[in-house]
């Protein structure tokens, strides 16, 4: 670590010299001159014509007006030169992210190839170049930082390897997803199994990755063994639950029981798995739209109730009361020809509707239908009681159907 | 830059500001410059046996000043200091071999040696010979640091007794023992000397060969160069003479006891004792019946950036003087037992050491043997033909041109540029 101390320190000197003050007082009297002169600017010029009104298009107009200045003049400029690189990259790569990737892919995508791999890519990359020009990253990679379980760790092994696990774990969801899109066309394979096996691979990936990792780190078996014997003992303990959660998981992905992208009942209410994680699973309420996160032990030990294990049909219903002076054929007519009528209700198996009793005043019926999509049961029968409601009301009966409060869906 | 201060003051915290002590911001970069086929067992240790002494020296009169020391291969030195030099990021001081510092400066990437009073002192210590090398006109183009030199390495459980001369030694690998060669400059140039084709070939390697008409005294030089080459290829048409492919080879080959004899460069002594402990012996290279071998000699001079502000190059000068120092050198010597010292004023302590003896008649036989060597010459002619030299050798030992058109090559190969 001193070595590493004193390759920093020595940079501190750097900013004595005369050469490099000389640079960084063009680069600052550009910036304020840009600056004074976009404030001045009658209030009609055109943006477009004129950029240089934010920040950092100015920066970068103002190092370039300094690397000219310098060259004009005779002066070293090299180090503007590589500010106004940096800068002007970042500012296409920004330019590249708004005008490329919004019009090509979804926002979510762009929000998470941006975050969390374009810009820790160029990140890395600066931090690189920085490094190449007031030090030797051969060097710097060399310093020893100690010896774990029996083999010397150098900063660059360690940088390197954190580095490739970074992007491993943050770019491997893209891989994954190609694969699993391509396997679906070509094998035929269900959005639940293509999304299973996305999972899979990511795991698989990040696994080999660390596996690589341990292996380019050069450690010692033997002290890795000894990590997991104690491992053993805490999963005993501590993190069992976090190890339990885990393989449940895996189990789940690998079982198909529980996959992304299907639809479930969690507390009585129909939700639909978004993502199966490590510890836990990411589900989606269709009734308020809350993401639920629930631990994947939970499926694995109790009673899950799916709608799209074999396939995506859920049966709804609900009972509803008539007047007596309609007769039973009549109205149980009525009910199936309503619920056929919804485009949404499958026409196979057919709509049924059944005399559940009768009175001197009013009959009990139950209507039962089906769909193709669980997570709409509840808007699709509303739908079909506000048909039956309108078609009573159209034929006068003045007893509105008691649906309300005595009607259920049922699947 | 914002960034890295801040980082830097962020390692500055972790680190309990213990290395902070007297740190009042005064820095001195130096660069030090390696060879990729001379340092690539060295890099590692280059701290700890070279420069630590002089730094801990170095720190105990000037303790407020934080030396930074990074290493730059020789290939992308020019490249590297015109880059850092055009931001004002250059090195204040460079460790470089002295043809490389004389390109440097021609070029006008390093500053001449300053002429100040303190200096002048520092170089009239030097021995002149040295300074010799690194002289353009009024100019030095650094200061003398130590000489390393090739010499003779062999495994003493299978050679007892080195070889003497070249006819000894092709000898011994007739009776069973195998000796490494390579076509590198460190590995077969020396042998150039024992045919007396030394001076040509020194010719060739500095491009000073003249592209003119033929002249009697070219047919006599051509003649020795051929009797050079004829020799090369008969040695390696031997079963028991090996030719590597570089001295990372040879130094392999004799450390698994594969090769029993080799020419190795004195800067590898160290891992060499290191991996082969008393097993290794050294000595001087053999003499041929042409006369004293032709060994390589580098020459490491302490050269100045021309970045620096003027504390930063005082500082520089203070390193440079100080490595100087006659006590110092003494302790580089004795210490490291793989260079000889520049200070006219220490000799080579001969007596206590037969490695240093053997150095000390290796550079005696680069004087007599490599005449226009021992002057001041660049090394970009060197770099831009070595490996055009090394193909052809190759090519002859091996039996694709025959020695004549192998001369022919050669010497086209060092014509003078117009």
């Amino acid at each position: 670590m001193n070595l590493l101390l004193e390759q920093v320190l020595g940079w501190v000197g750097f900013f004595s010299r005369p050469i490099v003050l000389e640079q960084l007082l063009i680069a600052g009297v550009a910036v304020g001159l840009l600056s004074v002169v976009s404030q001045r600017l009658p209030s009609g010029t055109p943006p477009r014509l004129w950029p240089p009104f934010k920040p950092l298009p100015l920066v970068v107009a103002a190092l370039l007006l300094s690397v000219l200045v310098a060259a004009a003049t005779g002066r070293r400029y090299g180090l503007l030169l590589l500010a106004w690189q940096i800068l002007t990259a970042f500012w296409g790569l920004r330019g590249l992210e708004r005008l490329l990737l919004n019009r090509w892919l979804p926002p979510e995508t762009v929000h998470s190839l941006v975050s969390r791999l374009l810009r820790p890519a160029f990140a890395l990359i600066i931090a690189l170049v920085l490094l190449d020009a007031v030090a030797s990253p051969r060097d710097l990679a060399s310093v020893s930082l100690g010896t774990w379980f029996g083999s010397e760790i150098q900063l660059g092994t360690l940088s390197l390897v954190i580095v490739v696990l970074y992007f491993v774990v943050a770019a491997s969801i893209h891989p994954a997803t190609a694969i699993g899109w391509i396997a679906k066309r070509t094998l035929g394979i269900s959005e639940g199994s293509r999304k299973a096996m996305v999972t899979l691979l990511r795991y698989g990936f990040i696994s080999l990755g660390l596996v690589w990792g341990v292996a380019r780190l050069g450690i010692n078996q033997a002290g890795l063994l000894a990590v997991a014997g104690g491992l053993s003992v805490g999963l005993g303990f501590g993190v069992k639950e976090v190890f339990s959660n885990f393989i449940s998981g895996l189990w789940l992905l690998v079982e198909g029981s529980v996959r992304p992208g299907e639809v479930l009942i969690h507390d009585g209410e129909a939700c639909e798995v978004r993502r199966l994680d490590l510890r836990a699973a990411t589900l989606l309420r269709a009734s308020d739209n809350a993401e639920l996160v629930v631990p994947n032990q939970n499926f694995f030990t109790a009673t899950t109730t799916t709608y799209t294990r074999s396939d995506r049909t859920r049966r709804c219903g609900f009972e509803v009361s008539a007047p007596s002076s309609w007769t039973p054929d009549r109205m149980i007519a009525l009910l199936q020809e309503l619920a056929a009528a919804h485009p949404r209700v499958l026409k196979q198996p057919p709509p049924r509707a059944s005399l559940l009793s009768f009175s001197p005043s009013s009959h009990s019926y139950r209507l039962s239908f089906s769909i193709t999509d669980p997570l709409r049961a509840g808007s699709i029968t509303s739908e079909v009681k506000l048909a039956l409601w309108r078609r009573f009301d159209a034929e006068g009966l003045l007893t509105p159907p008691s649906g309300e409060g005595g009607s259920s869906a049922q699947g | 830059m914002v960034g890295l201060g801040l980082l830097g003051m962020g390692l500055l915290g972790l680190s309990g500001c213990g290395s902070l002590a007297g740190f009042d911001g005064q820095t001195l970069s130096v660069m030090v410059v390696t060879q990729r086929r001379l340092d690539w067992l060295r890099r590692d240790s280059l701290r700890q046996q070279l420069w630590q002494p002089l730094l801990d020296e170095y720190s105990s009169v000037r303790p407020n000043v934080r030396v930074n020391l990074t290493t730059v291969d020789e290939n992308q030195l020019e490249e590297e200091l015109r880059l850092r030099t055009s931001r004002g990021l250059g090195p204040d001081l460079l460790l470089v071999r002295a043809p490389m510092a004389n390109t440097l400066l021609k070029a006008g990437l390093i500053a001449p040696v300053p002429d100040t009073a303190a200096m002048t002192r520092a170089t009239d210590a030097i021995d002149g010979r040295y300074i010799e090398r690194v002289r353009q006109g009024s100019r030095l183009a650094g200061l003398p640091l130590h000489e390393a030199v090739t010499l003779a390495c062999y495994n003493r459980q299978q050679m007892p007794t080195p070889p003497r001369t070249t006819e000894e030694l092709m000898a011994m690998a007739a009776a069973g023992n195998t000796i490494g060669l390579s076509v590198d400059p460190y590995g077969i140039w020396w042998t150039a000397g024992t045919r007396g084709a030394d001076r040509p070939v020194t010719s060739i390697i500095t491009g000073t060969v003249p592209s003119a008409s033929r002249t009697r005294e070219q047919e006599r030089e051509g003649a020795l160069i051929t009797d050079w080459l004829v020799w090369l290829r008969q040695i390696a048409q031997q079963s028991k003479v090996d030719i590597a492919n570089g001295p990372e080879e040879l130094f392999d080959g004799l450390v698994a006891s594969r090769l029993d004899w080799i020419p190795c460069f004195s800067l590898t002594l160290p891992p060499l004792r290191k991996a082969m402990g008393p097993r290794l012996g050294v000595s001087a290279l053999p003499r041929g019946p042409g006369g004293p071998p032709s060994p390589f000699s580098i020459l490491q001079v302490w050269s100045f950036g021309l970045d620096s502000s003027p504390r930063q190059r005082q500082n520089a000068a203070a390193l440079a003087q100080l490595s100087d120092d006659p006590l110092l050198q003494r302790r580089f010597v004795l210490d490291t037992q793989e260079v000889l010292p520049v200070n006219r004023s220490v000799p080579t302590p001969v007596a206590s050491s037969g490695v240093l003896a053997a150095l000390a008649e290796a550079e005696q036989q680069f004087q007599s043997g490599s005449p226009l060597l021992t002057r001041a010459f660049t090394a970009e002619h060197l770099q831009a033909v070595s490996h055009r030299i090394e193909y052809v050798l190759q090519q002859v030992m091996v039996g694709v041109f025959t020695p004549q058109q192998g001369v022919v090559l050669l010497q086209r190969i060092g014509q003078r540029t117009p």
